[in-house]
């Protein structure tokens, strides 16, 4: 750039009204996107979880029953049963990831082998807005509508 | 258009988010919770829902107020109730008790000499002392565990249920605790008792008869997964299929068998929903009464389906209590009526034990034999 250009550049206004209009345009996008996904997040309680490995649907739990089902054999699944409180291990070749299903209604990974451990960092889903992911592990914990109409009580 | 680049990024990533998680749904059960053991919901299909609303929405409200009822009547752990009170009494105390604590301690009394005592719910002490009804810490080693000195103890003051005395006086209830005491590291000990799966049950049976009273004729109440009250499923030929939780799961095989029922109340047991392991044995919530210790009689589950909820729960745990043998004698005599299924260890493999006719389940896993078949309406062990 020659020094006439740079003298000119300097001289120019710091803004033109066109940039400022950009802006203000890309400014009201983002703020209506903002609302709009906060507005919309799926506020509901949480009906229901499921575990998905590898895009495999392994375990799945209904809070309103207190049942769970393992399905599959995308992964190894261990369920320990406590008292208001399910721990639900996935373990694959890549590692593990243990849950903590809180029966009253939430769901968290509380500790996984992957090298980030970001999974165990995300914060517990309590509705039906929120997801855990795993990418390292490909792990997927998402909630899900119960079906009362399935006809299936496990007991 | 640099600087514009990551705002437009999240919004071409933010677009399809805002969509994806609309649900306006109202959720479809209705949980209860309820301190004397668990949570409770009704599970309803979308037709009954949509076509009979104000009436979900009253039998919601009235079930509501019956759980308070009931804890506030047959909680162990509800301070001031009817069994709190009758817990803290001191030996030989006569304590008032509601309408609902005397009907479940009658019904209690009378399965207890039913089962010849497999059925105890004064094993209170034992449940405590191997860590489960709400004590603070489960043992994790062989020195955790009670000593058979104090289990013995226990086992006095659950033997004495028998000489609890029930009386009515002018419409209102009292039952007399037991003289017997025992005594414990320098403390003296009285009965205690907990009828939480007979409050369970009982539950059950009266949230069946709101269902009736706002002529709900699909759908069921689950209480903490092990007493259910079934209507008829909306579909098909009105059977809902009932999976049989395997006791001894492995990946992929959640249930050990299907069995089809509709219009009945069940109740079921198993070693494998509160347990721990040390040294390779399983210590159960569940407590022989003849032993007070957590069941070693190699049955692992048992479901008793049938008319009474409530039954059915102290037909399970005591079934799991009496063992293979006692426990078919005892299905033989007295539960003919009643669909009843339960599973055992043989050490070599696991077997199903039922009265079901072959065409009312199907097994689903195949480390489970059926051993047993049925003859004039009696359970016979296969040869």
């Amino acid at each position: 750039m020659s020094f006439k250009k740079v003298k000119a550049v300097k001289a120019d206004k710091g803004f033109k009204i066109w940039d400022l209009l950009v802006y203000a345009i890309v400014a009201l996008i983002a703020v209506a996107i903002f609302l709009a996904v906060f507005l919309t997040r799926d506020s509901s309680p949480l009906e229901g979880v499921r575990v998905y490995s590898r895009g495999e649907l392994v375990f799945e739990y209904v809070f309103a029953k207190d049942e769970y089902k393992i399905l599959g054999d995308g992964a190894e699944i261990a369920v320990e049963d406590g008292d208001g409180v399910l721990t639900v291990r996935v373990t694959t070749e890549d590692g593990y990831n243990e849950l903590c299903v809180d029966k009253s209604g939430g769901v968290k990974v509380v500790s996984a082998d992957c090298k980030n451990k970001d999974c165990v960092y995300i914060p517990e889903i309590r509705d039906n807005g929120g997801i855990i992911f795993c990418s390292p592990h490909g792990l997927r914990v998402v909630p899900f509508d119960f079906d009362p109409d399935d006809g299936i009580i496990i007991v | 258009m640099k600087k514009f680049a990551p705002i437009l990024l999240s919004t071409l990533f933010a677009v399809p988010l805002a969509g994806c998680t609309q649900k306006p749904a109202a959720p479809d059960t209705s949980p209860f919770f309820f301190a004397m053991v668990a949570d409770a919901a009704y599970v309803l299909p979308s037709t009954v829902k949509e076509s009979q609303e104000s009436d979900c929405y009253a039998l919601y409200g009235e079930t509501r107020g019956l759980l308070n009822e009931l804890d506030r009547s047959l909680s162990s752990t509800v301070s001031g109730s009817c069994i709190s009170r009758f817990n803290g009494a001191a030996a030989g105390e006569k304590v008032e008790l509601d309408e609902h604590a005397y009907q479940v301690f009658s019904l209690a009394m009378e399965l207890y000499e039913i089962t010849d005592g497999y059925y105890n719910p004064a094993v209170y002490y034992n449940v405590q002392a191997y860590g489960f009804g709400g004590a603070t810490e489960m043992p994790k080693t062989e020195d955790d565990l009670p000593s058979d000195e104090v289990i013995a103890e226990y086992n006095v003051l659950s033997a004495s249920f028998a000489q609890v005395e029930l009386s009515e006086e002018g419409g209102r209830y009292y039952a007399v605790k037991p003289d017997t005491t025992v005594e414990i590291d320098g403390a003296v000990y009285s009965m205690k008792i907990d009828l939480g799966g007979l409050g369970k049950g009982y539950a059950v049976e009266k949230a069946d008869g709101l269902m009736d009273k706002h002529n709900i004729k699909n759908g069921y109440f689950t209480f903490g997964e092990s007493s259910i009250a079934l209507k008829r499923f909306h579909d098909g030929d009105g059977n809902y299929t009932l999976g049989l939780s395997s006791p001894r799961y492995t990946a992929g095989k959640s249930q050990y068998a299907h069995t089809y029922v509709s219009d009945s109340r069940l109740s079921t047991s198993g070693d494998n929903v509160q347990y721990y392991e040390i040294g390779g044995v399983r210590y159960s919530h569940v407590i022989d009464p003849t032993t007070g210790k957590p069941v070693q009689t190699g049955v692992m589950s048992a479901t008793v389906i049938g008319a009474s909820a409530a039954r059915n729960d102290a037909y399970t745990t005591a079934i799991m209590a009496m063992g293979k043998e006692r426990a078919i004698e005892f299905i033989n005599e007295y539960l003919s009526a009643e669909r009843v299924f339960f599973t055992y260890d043989n050490g070599t493999g696991y077997e199903i034990i039922t009265n079901a006719a072959e065409n009312e389940y199907e097994v689903k896993d195949e480390r489970f034999k059926v051993v047993s078949k049925v003859v004039d309406g009696k359970i016979v062990l296969e040869n």
